[in-house]
């Protein structure tokens, strides 16, 4: 009999026990692995991000708007390659109950200077320039709703209050983020406001400007050029690299990964337990078995090896199962939808998996670790004793 | 006859490490559901608890909050001599124009975090009994002066009584401390109304908070502002203003939920562990309680209790586990006017009777199947084995 086999048999033996214990562990994965991926995708958004690319926002906080106006001054600050303002809509798409997607108004000319990663036709994007109605979505998101070109999205103002009627003229593909956004023209969100709320000229101001350098060199040079320019304004700005930018947003939440990963070892420290629990019964009930090895010539190490074997093949059985759930379920949910789109996806990548073993492997262990010691310790004489 | 409690006590006595381990585990799973409930708990009561059902707050069409509403001084006289509006002892009627600004205030760690700041008036300090100045005096109108609550006095270094506060252009003296008793007013900085719109070259107020007479008026008021088509505002009551912005509660209720669902149907596995072994190391002890004549029920009955008896226990020691962590202290940015709300987290008696409740269940479940083991082993082989 192969040693393999043996631990195998011997795991197996009580598959009540086993099962039980295997289950265990795949259930505290299935909650743990949802929190690592809601970190691994805050972290994931700002990798994603832009080194040569800057936004330019109000300084308190980038839901003040800044004027139309700065585009002019900002523009004449040599090494910025692009600049396209965003104005964030917020509204609500009229033909779901969620609105899983980000509206953005923007310079069609530019945008997709300022975003090189974002893919598209040619004709889609000069068919977007074209018309002022003209909306551009994400893949995944055109997927998920059906928006084929010449389509018409309704949109009901939230955030600005008027109400949009947009015509798909292009499809682009991009990070999953990034394909969650759509984008129209900036001028037709000016001419609804005017039309239906009676300002003329429009909104006058925008959210934000997205800027693309020439190089990331030159970015601490442009975002202090910037700055000054607006120092001494009613509306001072502050223009910051995409990442500090996306990383505001990720500290809006608090002390999230604080409590994540508070919630995460008390949750490895309760399996911890119960996973030394069952391995402690199930060496106790062995003493015997174990002097009878000894006996018969087995070092007390290569013992304890197949002990711990015993305990990490369990617990790596229950990490599977766990990790592998998480993996195939969480993708069915549309968090999207629920996160009103600021949440794409709770994608569990195989490296979280891979950690998700990693520590079940660690769990075996260190639970089996303590009992199988004891019970090895033992002379063979007192073993056999043992009537437990 | 039932078997006495004392035979489980002393059993479970005799297999202390094992008894100990399967308390704990449970005791943190309760810990953990309560703790995160009383988190969504804390969030949600600094928002509800923010508005008088009385107060009606008047804001502009489609503006989800304060921040990107805007009422002009023209709409304020009308809103002033509606119908329904209770009016002062001296006659002028109880209406608070305010105005909601957002600043930054640099952290200890240096990072910048946004501060709601709320012009407004006396009339509107008294709209909201559940504040009380604990340190200084109100501000005075006409003069840069501000009261801050005491969670931001603590979260911030240098917002102190007597000390200044840069907010907008211009430095702030802080004359007084209040206390909100855990509400939204606890995360902001109260100064006068037409200070704060100067300073912030507002031109018309964020809100108008207006005083109805009676429950009645609110309604009226509501739908009378609500069917005035000229001036394109929008009213409701203070309270439902606030629970609104509780949304953000609901997703970490899930998660306390999802985490409590799943590691307790963990929790009774193990505990199901335990019952088995426990069942099997006494086999004979069980053959030798039914020669003495005690039924299958009362043997099922005992092991049942024996079970929950840990599991009791284990969520006792969760929920005391749970108590420190009542009114610790935490933030996050209500994500309507993107201003931090600080809060507390509050472990309710009722949050900690699910805890129990849930502890029981997982002794319950834990224990059926072993128990029934139990009570259906063959007398005979039981006697004959070992």
């Amino acid at each position: 009999m192969t040693f393999g086999r043996f631990i195998w048999k011997n795991g197996t033996r009580n598959k009540r026990r086993t099962i039980l214990t295997v289950l265990s562990v795949a259930l505290t994965l299935f909650v743990l692995i949802p929190l690592v991926t809601f970190v691994n995708e805050l972290d994931r958004r700002l990798e994603e991000t832009n080194s040569a690319r800057l936004v330019t926002r109000h300084a308190v906080i980038w839901i003040f708007p800044i004027p139309e106006r700065y585009r002019m001054q900002i523009e004449k600050i040599p090494g910025i390659v692009a600049n396209t303002p965003l104005t964030y809509y917020g509204g609500v798409y009229v033909d779901r109950a969620h609105t899983d997607f980000a509206q953005y108004s923007c310079d069609p000319q530019t945008l997709f200077d300022v975003f090189p990663e974002l893919k598209i036709p040619d004709e889609q994007r000069q068919a977007f320039i074209n018309e002022q109605t003209a909306v551009v979505v994400g893949r995944s998101k055109a997927d998920k709703h059906g928006w084929k070109i010449g389509d018409r999205i309704n949109l009901k103002g939230a955030v600005i209050p008027v109400d949009l009627e947009l015509i798909v003229r292009g499809i682009f593909s991009g990070s999953p983020n990034e394909e969650s956004n759509i984008y129209f023209h900036h001028t037709y969100l000016n001419q609804a406001v005017e039309a239906q709320l009676g300002l003329p000229g429009g909104l006058g101001e925008v959210s934000t400007y997205w800027i693309r350098a020439d190089s990331p060199a030159s970015v601490p040079r442009i975002s202090q050029a910037i700055d000054e320019l607006f120092v001494n304004t009613d509306k001072p700005t502050r223009t910051e690299t995409e990442k500090s930018f996306q990383m505001s947003f990720v500290s809006l939440l608090g002390n999230i990964k604080y409590l994540i990963a508070t919630i995460s070892a008390l949750i490895i420290f309760t399996i911890l337990l119960v996973t030394a629990n069952t391995m402690a019964m199930s060496v106790r009930e062995r003493v015997r078995e174990i002097a009878v090895l000894k006996a018969l010539g087995f070092r007390r190490r290569r013992v304890l090896m197949l002990l711990m074997a015993e305990g990490v093949m369990i617990t790596l059985m229950g990490g599977l199962l766990g990790t592998l759930a998480a993996h195939f379920v969480f993708r069915l949910i549309d968090i999207a939808a629920y996160t009103q789109g600021s949440f794409q996806r709770l994608d569990v990548t195989w490296s979280i998996i891979a950690l998700g073993l990693i520590i079940s492997g660690l769990v075996g262990v260190v639970s089996t670790g303590v009992p199988a010691y004891q019970a090895t310790k033992l002379t063979v004489a007192e073993g056999l004793r043992n009537i437990g | 006859m039932a078997i006495p409690l004392k035979y489980n006590y002393l059993s479970l006595l005799k297999r202390r490490v094992s008894t100990l381990m399967t308390v704990f585990s449970i005791a943190l799973v309760v810990f953990i559901f309560v703790s995160v409930m009383a988190l969504a708990n804390g969030l949600e009561t600094a928002l509800i608890a923010s508005g008088d059902p009385l107060n009606v707050m008047v804001m502009r069409r489609g503006s989800g909050s304060e921040l990107s509403s805007a009422v002009s001084h023209e709409a304020l006289q009308v809103l002033k001599y509606l119908p329904g509006v209770q009016n002062a002892a001296g006659g002028e009627p109880i209406v608070s124009p305010e105005v909601f600004v957002i600043v930054n205030l640099p952290r200890p760690d240096g990072a910048l975090a946004n501060i709601a700041v709320r012009g407004t008036s006396p009339v509107g300090a008294d709209l909201r009994p559940q504040l009380r100045l604990i340190e200084g005096r109100m501000f005075q109108p006409g003069l840069r002066e501000v009261v801050v609550s005491r969670t931001i006095s603590r979260r911030f270094p240098g917002v102190r009584l007597g000390s200044q506060v840069k907010l907008g252009k211009a430095n702030w003296n802080i004359v007084g401390i209040f206390d909100a008793q855990g509400t939204a007013f606890d995360s902001e900085i109260w100064g006068d109304v037409n200070q704060v719109a100067g300073d912030f070259s507002y031109q018309d107020y964020s809100s108008v908070l207006l005083r109805a007479k009676d429950a009645a008026a609110v309604k009226e008021l509501v739908s009378r502002i609500e069917s005035d088509k000229n001036n394109d505002l929008t009213a409701q009551p203070e309270s439902e203003y606030y629970a609104q912005q509780t949304w953000a509660a609901g997703p970490i209720k899930l998660m306390g939920m999802f985490i409590a669902v799943v590691m307790g149907v963990g929790a009774c596995f193990a505990a199901m562990n335990t019952m088995y072994a426990a069942v099997s190391y006494r086999t004979k002890e069980i053959a030798t309680l039914q020669v003495l004549g005690f039924r299958r029920r009362s043997i099922l009955i005992s092991f049942l209790a024996e079970s929950m008896l840990v599991a009791l226990v284990g969520g006792i020691v969760g929920c005391l586990l749970s108590l420190p962590v009542n009114k610790l202290t935490t933030a996050t940015t209500n994500l309507q006017t993107f201003s931090e709300v600080a809060f507390a987290f509050r472990t309710s008696p009722q949050l900690l009777l699910i805890g129990m409740i849930f502890a029981v269940m997982i002794g319950l479940f834990g224990g059926l199947f072993p128990a029934r083991q139990a009570a259906r082993q063959s007398l005979a082989l039981a006697l004959r084995k070992g």
